[in-house]
């Protein structure tokens, strides 16, 4: 009998595992239609394809980290099975449950503390500043890019490199999404677009917005992931490597509403010909809207 | 017994047929007209909608918010709501049963402007290949705010609102997309389309406040006396700035 339900909870597991995993390969495979625009590059059930310079390091990280986890867990877990088997109740013998009070086991886990210590404030804590604060310098291209329930906003500051202020009181859904001042001189070669179009090969530097609640910019393909957060301006960078011009997928990171899983855009990496070719297109005086 | 009711029910059927006879032929004053535009009609063209959100959104789309028939003879407003506002007592009336129908289509409403009964209802249709999100925005009515990702021609979900007031739908997918409802406790409202004219049926003689709204231009009322066996006539003209 107990064995009996020891199966049936196996099998239940097991079940659970097989259906999650066919949800999640059948959520990536009708992810490109979604779009619009046919997607490039693998995804798949493993990390998508990389096209930034730096995305081999984050790939490198979670690649470390699995090896150490399965290490740990598999380690853990014999040692754990040991100790069940060892001390076990049996006849002649009581099982134990009072703690190891020897001296080497302490010595042990400060050791362990100071390693991580070391670990975290010698390694982890200046990486990060340096990525975090340290932005590139060969002349990168700007960009603002602005969540909202539940759509992409990419706020380009023209040639002028600057960008112009924005008032939230005046946004028009229709007319003017982010609340472009006419006034302000650094934002008359502003323009703004529902799609995100870089250089390929260039240094890019985006500035994250939000206009109402916390979403978060994912770019799988550059191993790039930034929480948008209301009332702040998050700077991030990265640079696409050469000859990656293409479609790629951008989604929202962050459970933002209903629409949520639709809150996604398309960036273009662009050639510069392509580039310019789009800003002109996207720059020019808008014509009169006429029925046919 | 049988007989009694079947005479009954004979003799309450042909006493509809006469109450019905007697109202038709008491409300049959029509009030109809145009709504003129008068002033610069190049402060009001229609711009084009960015709509690079949403790749699946591809038929360029234009504001909607100022529509001008300029082929009229004088230039007449499209998306007018002409109703009555006062002069109908008490009177209540069964709410429409006829679907009004929504359709997203190519990321727009089609059409612009639902104008329903109260109790009548309205079935939301996507036309589209992509998601959409239906978010009323009502003041008294129940704010509703639900998705349609599937494009669906065929089913769709079915709303019905209670009180009377003019409100605002949007896409939160396609931010730039837009509606307005407006609710009536009667049956006596009409919308301009191409021509921009509009006509009011089926009403009793009497004298009445019709109310003209447009969603920029705001609203314009008027006293208009409906006599029996002929239509009053009566225009508005809005002169935005
Ligand atoms: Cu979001
Ligand atoms: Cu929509």
């Amino acid at each position: 009998m107990r064995r009996c339900s020891w199966r049936i909870f196996l099998a239940v597991v097991f079940g659970c595992v097989v259906l999650g995993q066919t949800s999640v390969l059948r959520a990536q495979a009708v992810a490109p239609k979604d779009t619009g625009v046919k997607i490039d590059g693998e995804y798949g059930p493993f990390l998508p394809t990389d096209i930034s310079v730096d995305g081999y390091q984050v790939d490198r990280l979670i690649n470390v980290l699995h090896v150490f986890m399965i290490g740990l867990f598999v380690g853990w877990g014999l040692f754990f099975a040991f100790c069940l088997v060892k001390y076990r109740q049996r006849p002649g013998h009581r099982a134990n449950s009072v703690l190891i009070k020897a001296k080497p086991s302490k010595y042990l886990e400060i050791a362990v503390a100071i390693f991580e210590a070391v670990l975290l404030f010698g390694f982890s804590i200046p990486v990060w500043a340096r990525v975090k604060s340290e932005f590139p310098t060969d002349d990168p291209m700007r960009v603002r890019v602005v969540a909202e329930q539940f759509a992409w906003n990419f706020h380009y500051p023209g040639a002028d490199k600057k960008f112009g202020k924005l008032n939230p009181k005046i946004i028009d859904l229709v007319k003017n999404p982010l609340g472009r001042m006419d006034d302000d001189p650094a934002g008359k070669d502003d323009f703004v677009s529902g799609e995100f179009h870089v250089i390929e090969g260039r240094s890019v530097v985006v500035e994250i917005l939000s206009k109402d609640v916390i979403h978060s910019f994912f770019v799988p393909v550059l191993r790039v992931k930034q929480d948008a957060i209301p009332g702040m301006r998050i700077p991030i960078w990265f640079k696409t490597k050469e000859k990656t011009a293409g479609a790629y997928e951008i989604g929202c990171a962050q459970l933002c509403g209903n629409n949520h899983f639709s809150m996604r855009a398309v960036m273009h990496v662009d050639t510069p010909e392509q580039y310019a070719a789009w800003v002109k297109k996207v720059t020019a005086p808008p014509e009169e809207f006429k029925e046919d | 017994m049988q007989k009694t009711f079947r005479y009954g029910v004979l003799c309450a059927f042909a006493a509809t047929l006469g109450l019905a006879g007697v109202v038709r032929a008491a409300d049959d004053g029509v009030i109809k007209g145009k709504v003129i535009f008068k002033g610069d009609t190049d402060k009001f063209k229609r711009s084009p909608i960015d709509t690079s959100k949403d790749a699946n959104c591809k038929k360029p789309i234009g504001s909607w918010d100022v529509i001008l028939n300029k082929k009229t003879d004088p230039i007449t407003i499209k998306n007018v709501v002409v109703s009555i506002k006062e002069g109908l007592g008490d009177k209540k009336f069964p709410p429409k049963t006829e679907p009004f129908k929504l359709t997203q289509k190519d990321c727009q409403y089609d059409p612009h402007i639902i104008a329903v009964m109260e109790d009548q209802p309205v079935k939301i249709l996507n036309g589209d290949d992509t998601n959409h999100n239906i978010h009323f925005l009502p003041k008294k009515n129940t704010e509703e705010n639900f998705s349609q990702p599937q494009k669906d021609e065929v089913t769709g979900k079915e709303l019905k609102f209670k009180l009377e007031e003019p409100f605002k739908v949007k896409c939160d997918v396609h931010p730039w997309m837009g509606a307005h409802v407006l609710v009536f406790t009667h049956p006596y409202f009409a919308v301009t389309g191409d021509d921009g004219t509009f006509e009011l049926k089926g009403l009793p003689p009497g004298k009445y406040v019709v109310e003209a709204w447009h969603e920029k231009f705001g609203t314009m009322k008027a006293d208009v006396e409906v006599a029996a066996g002929k239509p009053a006539e009566k225009d508005f003209t809005f002169e935005p700035k």
